[in-house]
């Protein structure tokens, strides 16, 4: 406890710290006000550690009041309009039992600007009527859309819908990666779009992958029949079964002169407009539905596709120094561990370094 | 404000906005007091839930409470109680009651929440929060708010101590707790300001 020079958060990290702050142990607070006569010099960060204390506290139950408050309230009007759209139930395992504190702070900041953001640049002529739900990277959330299907929308992820969503379709724009729990309705399809392709539905659950800074899009079925439109296929139209899963590489392929600069667009697809079957791993688990379970499955996956999805997974950058190792090999299922343990675990299949940095960079090099 | 009395009184009429202040009003009291003892946020914010909508639907034949605080806080405690034992997880649990009569005093971190909070500070930790990774959030909301212990946090979540400490370190750092708020900023140098006119004024 006697360090040279404590920060605001290495105090407020302290168990006796936080006692103190909140004079809940009388040994604690008999500690710190000695801590403070014996070093004079802590006295203020001591001081504004607990004034910071107090003010995070004020903000976590004002807006968990502000939360259950209109949960109460929205009981008492159940009987009038229900919310268009549901956002919260971020704890996937146990509906309703876990409701999200967030639902008034999430309106404000980060998440605000992406709704702006993807709205704008989506829909400038009506962007009023658009209604767009983001996750930040490390985040996921479910969301119920107003025909009663439910989304879960995985990290890094947004979907949008517009003020026509179950008139004559739904239709559902998606960036990034979401399974869909379709409500039963033959009258109004429901369609995820992406880039690469378009998914119809009628009652059915489904996940479709389509970042925007990886090549693959990919549509998994695991209920129902759906069927997908291949858009940079001839708009291609092929039914996928429960179990199976169709994935659409774009490459990027360098052609003529190099001097130029110049990179031409090519699509190289051999063969890939054929559904694959999903196989559960040994354990029962289905890799491309596992993140919803909170399980990260690798299954001889390369160090690059696994960077990218521990990238959205835990909110960090991840830098390669040495390029062999972005094709080491990896798999293993890993469920609810964090960072460093995933990466030490790797390392015990295949020898690399890593070094995670303050800016939550992870620096990967060849092992020495 | 209104007085607990009116606000009941508006209850029982079937004002819904006086209702809805009973609630804001009492929420944290009866929230402090359940998770202190009961180490289950949800459990006791469905408790609450489940108290005012009963209180609600029955407001036509509800007697008149002489005592709005104590009736609450005793109709909440044994209700929170009975749920605790219908999910069975500890049947010996027993809540008394008696503790907590009519000159019952609120609960220490009741003093901390401040209703003019409103400033600048305040807003931009609020959007520091919302910025956090999700479990890191459900980390500060444990430790901070529902005021778990290290221990009992291990003990919900199931990730190891030292992942704990170490995602609340960080997610504290990236709260910035140590800038200081503009409101800050301007009024020392609004204070330097006046100091050096004061100074130039005495040479």
């Amino acid at each position: 406890m006697q360090k040279a020079k404590m920060e605001i958060a290495d105090l407020l990290a302290d168990e006796s710290f936080i006692n103190y702050c909140k004079n809940s142990s009388p040994q604690d607070t008999a500690f710190w006000e000695n801590y403070i006569i014996q070093n004079p010099s802590q006295r203020e960060v001591v001081e504004l550690a607990r004034e910071r204390f107090t003010l995070l506290f004020t903000i976590l139950a004002d807006a968990d009041r502000e939360e259950q408050a209109e949960r109460l309230r929205n009981k008492l009007n159940q009987k009038d309009i229900a919310p268009v759209i549901k956002m919260g139930d971020w704890a996937e395992k146990e509906p309703g039992k876990k409701t999200p504190l967030w639902l008034k702070l999430a309106g404000i900041a980060a998440v605000f600007l992406l709704l702006v953001f993807f709205s704008i640049r989506y829909f400038t002529s009506s962007n009023n009527s658009v209604k767009t739900f983001a996750t930040s990277l490390g985040e996921r959330k479910n969301i119920q859309l107003p025909d009663g299907s439910v989304v879960n929308l995985n990290a890094g992820s947004a979907i949008t819908i517009d003020e026509h969503f179950g008139i004559t379709s739904r239709d559902v724009y998606l960036k990034g990666e979401a399974f869909f729990d379709v409500k039963h309705d033959t009258n109004t399809p429901f369609i995820v779009h992406t880039p690469a392709m378009d998914v119809k539905a009628l009652g059915t659950a489904f996940d479709v992958k389509a970042y925007e800074n990886e090549k693959l899009t990919e549509t998994s079925l695991i209920r129902g029949l759906i069927e997908v439109t291949l858009k940079e296929h001839d708009n291609q139209v092929l039914l996928l079964h429960p179990n199976q899963k169709i994935a659409w590489q774009q490459e990027f392929a360098e052609v003529g002169n190099n001097n130029s600069g110049k990179l031409k667009k090519k699509e190289i697809n051999v063969q890939q407009s054929m559904p694959k079957n999903i196989k559960a791993t040994d354990h029962g688990d289905i890799k491309e539905i596992a993140w919803k379970e909170n399980k990260l499955i690798f299954e001889d996956d390369s160090f690059s596709n696994i960077a990218a999805l521990l990238e959205r997974w835990y909110g960090v950058r991840i830098e390669f120094l040495d390029e062999p190792v972005r094709n080491y090999r990896f798999t293993g299922v890993y469920e609810k561990e964090d960072l460093k343990t995933v990466l030490a675990f790797m390392q015990e299949s295949k020898a690399f370094n890593f070094n995670i940095t303050a800016g939550d960079t992870v620096v990967v090099t060849l092992s020495k | 404000m209104n007085s607990d009395e009116t606000l009941w009184e508006g209850m029982l009429q079937g004002d819904q906005e006086m209702f809805l202040s009973l609630y804001n009003k009492y929420y944290h009291t009866l929230f402090f007091l359940g998770i202190r003892e009961i180490k289950d946020a949800q459990l006791v914010k469905d408790t609450i839930q489940q108290l005012f909508l009963y209180l609600w639907e029955k407001r036509q034949t509800i007697n008149v409470a002489k005592n709005v605080r104590s009736y609450l806080v005793m109709s909440f405690l044994r209700k929170l109680s009975l749920d605790w034992k219908k999910n069975a997880r500890i049947s010996t649990l027993q809540i008394v009651h008696s503790e907590y009569s009519e000159d019952y005093s609120p609960t220490p971190e009741e003093h901390l929440i401040d209703k003019d909070q409103q400033n600048h500070l305040y807003r931009l930790l609020m959007s520091y929060l919302c910025e956090l990774p999700a479990r890191q959030k459900e980390l500060i909301i444990l430790k901070f708010y529902e005021g778990l212990s290290y221990e009992e946090i291990v003990q919900q979540t199931g990730l190891s101590h030292r992942t704990v400490y170490n995602k609340i370190h960080e997610a504290l750092k990236k709260l910035r707790l140590d800038i200081a708020s503009n409101s800050q900023n301007n009024s020392t140098a609004f204070l330097s300001m006046m100091l050096g006119l004061l100074i130039s004024y005495l040479e």
